[in-house]
């Protein structure tokens, strides 16, 4: 930390009636937007609420925790809107109900009537025009900010088209990178089924999972033009973003091509709350098991739990529920993998990988995209003034 | 309301304190009550309360309210482990509620006080080191704080704004939806 240097024409402390650790004792019983907005109202209070310790604090505390260190909702489909998911706190639902939904709507309402949410990652969202004609135009793409309404504009990928084969991902500061950078990748297979890829910066998907940099897919067999060699089910892509090179890994060994036809099965990669690399399987339509690839050298997968849905919920099947699907809710630092559950609109199942715990949702269905805001991120990347 | 310490009949046999306010003012109190102070406890097991315990950095105004509260809550306590044995559990459920409303609607009454009271409240319980005193004025702070924008929070506390327009600026749109 740089030397502290005091102007004689600043208070010496936040206050002189009260020392700066008794005003963040007060802080650490407020709400987040409390606390930013003190961080807005001088130096050594900012420096103060600004210091890893107390951001811990204010984060990490049990529930009742005045900052909620991530909030994951669903962003409207069709208007500005953010309905908290996860978790259901005081302090998320004051920052999301009173605080960032009234933002949105207030100040992005245009916005959004014009493009349509495509993905969302690391609180950045990537917006698509709504109303589409053949001419590109600079201002196809918007990379939207909800929390500060900042808008970046794009012109889509000139030689990557629209087409189902195209995956996009948002990689952000949170990553360790500058800004953000905008990927889209042509995944289109040639005749001969090999894989062609092309990459270019531009936007997003949620599929993909980034971690550390390094971009990875889940490819599914069939995904091709032609469909041949089922047996090779999946694997994942991977794409370092630093040295632009690419890569792959290999699913577990004990996870056999589950994703075969009229099996059932469906698997969608995540982030274990370490940020390791994690592979969510539901097999069996009900059961969910949760692999952990171990980083350093040899990737290894293990199994790092697995439960069954019915077992787990006795009721599950008679609220007309059937099989679960992933939702794509993957990328999500909170270490909670959501589930929808076919057959029962407007529930999820939610799937805690650190506490081996599951919860189920009643959700009001909107359509919208999963995004996640992380507000110790927020804070801890914030400026400091000296 | 100097007179604080007297009129504690159940503690009779147990041992006087003597706190001395930095105004120079007296206060007996029994030691159930000056040890809710862990600052004064861990005094009373060093055995360095005789002749009084000098508290500088409290005035009797502000001692008298703290003995006031600690008085209270003191015999919240002692009430809660005597009755536990001689009710059956609906009755002393029953007894619990009312006297932990009963101390609800004190804590309540007790924090009708202006903003410096509150604030020399708030030191108190930091020097005497009184949790719940501390818990119960903070709360009571940053209850009145939420909803304020950054200047009305600046002049609560008292903060000279140090930062120039362009830094305000800057920070102003990193964070515009606390703003709204």
């Amino acid at each position: 930390m740089p030397p502290r240097k005091r102007h004689r024409t600043c208070a010496p402390a936040p206050s002189p009636e009260l020392p700066a650790n008794l005003v963040l004792e007060i802080l650490t019983r407020s709400d987040a937007a409390t606390i930013f907005r003190c961080a807005a109202t001088c130096k050594p209070l900012r420096r103060a609420i600004l210091s890893p310790d107390f951001i811990r604090r204010v984060t990490q505390g049990p529930d009742d925790a005045a900052v909620p260190s991530r909030v994951l909702g669903v962003l409207g489909e069709s208007e500005a809107s953010f309905s908290l998911v996860h978790p259901i706190t005081v302090a998320s639902l004051t920052f999301a109900d009173h605080h960032l939904a009234p933002f949105m709507s207030l100040s992005a309402a245009g916005l959004l009537e014009e493009y349509a949410p495509l993905a969302s990652r690391r609180g950045l969202v990537v917006l698509g025009r709504r109303e589409t004609n053949r001419r590109r135009r600079p201002s196809d793409l918007c990379v939207y900010d909800p929390m500060t309404n900042d808008r970046t504009f794009f012109s889509a990928p000139p030689d990557i088209g629209h087409g189902i084969h195209t995956r996009y991902v948002l990689v952000t500061a949170a990553d360790g990178i500058g800004g953000f950078m905008l990927l889209a990748a042509d995944m289109s297979r040639n005749l001969d089924c090999s894989l062609r890829i092309r990459v270019q910066t531009v936007y997003d998907d949620d599929d993909a999972v980034v971690l550390g940099g390094v971009v990875h897919w889940l490819m599914h067999a069939g995904a091709g033009f032609l469909e041949r060699d089922a047996g090779a089910s999946e694997y994942i892509l991977t794409y370092d973003v630093n040295t632009a090179t690419v890569g792959s890994i290999d699913l577990p060994y004990g996870y056999q091509h589950a994703s075969l036809e009229g099996s059932g099965s469906s698997s969608q990669l995540a982030s274990s709350p370490d940020g390791k690399l994690s592979l969510i399987v539901v097999d069996h339509q009900t059961t969910v098991s949760i692999w952990v690839l171990s980083s350093g050298g040899g990737s290894c997968w293990a199994r790092h739990w697995e439960v069954d849905m019915v077992a787990e919920w006795d009721f599950f099947h008679s609220w007309g529920a059937r099989a679960l699907q992933s939702a794509s809710f993957g990328d999500q630092r909170s270490g909670v993998v959501f589930l929808r559950i076919g057959g029962a609109q407007g529930r999820l199942c939610g799937v805690d990988m650190e506490d081996k715990t599951t919860f189920l949702k009643f959700f009001e269905e909107k359509t919208g995209i999963p995004c996640e805001v992380d507000l110790a991120y927020r804070l801890s990347s914030m400026k400091v003034y000296y | 309301m100097a007179s604080a310490g007297s009129g504690d009949e159940k503690a009779a046999a147990a041992a006087m304190i003597t706190l001395i306010s930095s105004d120079n003012e007296k206060f007996e109190v029994t030691e159930a009550t000056a040890t809710l102070s862990q600052t004064i406890r861990h005094m009373i097991e060093d055995g360095c309360t005789d002749g009084g315990v000098p508290l500088p950095n409290v005035t009797s105004k502000i001692l008298a309210r703290v003995i006031e509260y600690c008085k209270k809550h003191a015999t919240a306590a002692a009430g809660e482990e005597g009755s536990s044995s001689s009710f059956s559990d609906a009755a002393f459920l029953e007894v619990d509620r009312a006297f932990l409303e009963e101390l609800e609607e004190f804590d309540d009454a007790f924090l009708e006080v202006d903003r410096a009271t509150l604030f020399d409240l708030i030191l108190a319980a930091n020097y005497l080191d009184i949790k719940g005193l501390l818990n119960l004025t903070c709360q009571k702070v940053a209850d009145s704080v939420k909803g304020k924008t950054p200047e009305q929070i600046r002049e609560m506390y008292n903060i000279v704004n140090d930062l120039t327009p362009e830094e305000e600026a800057e920070i102003r749109r990193e964070t515009q939806w606390a703003f709204e």
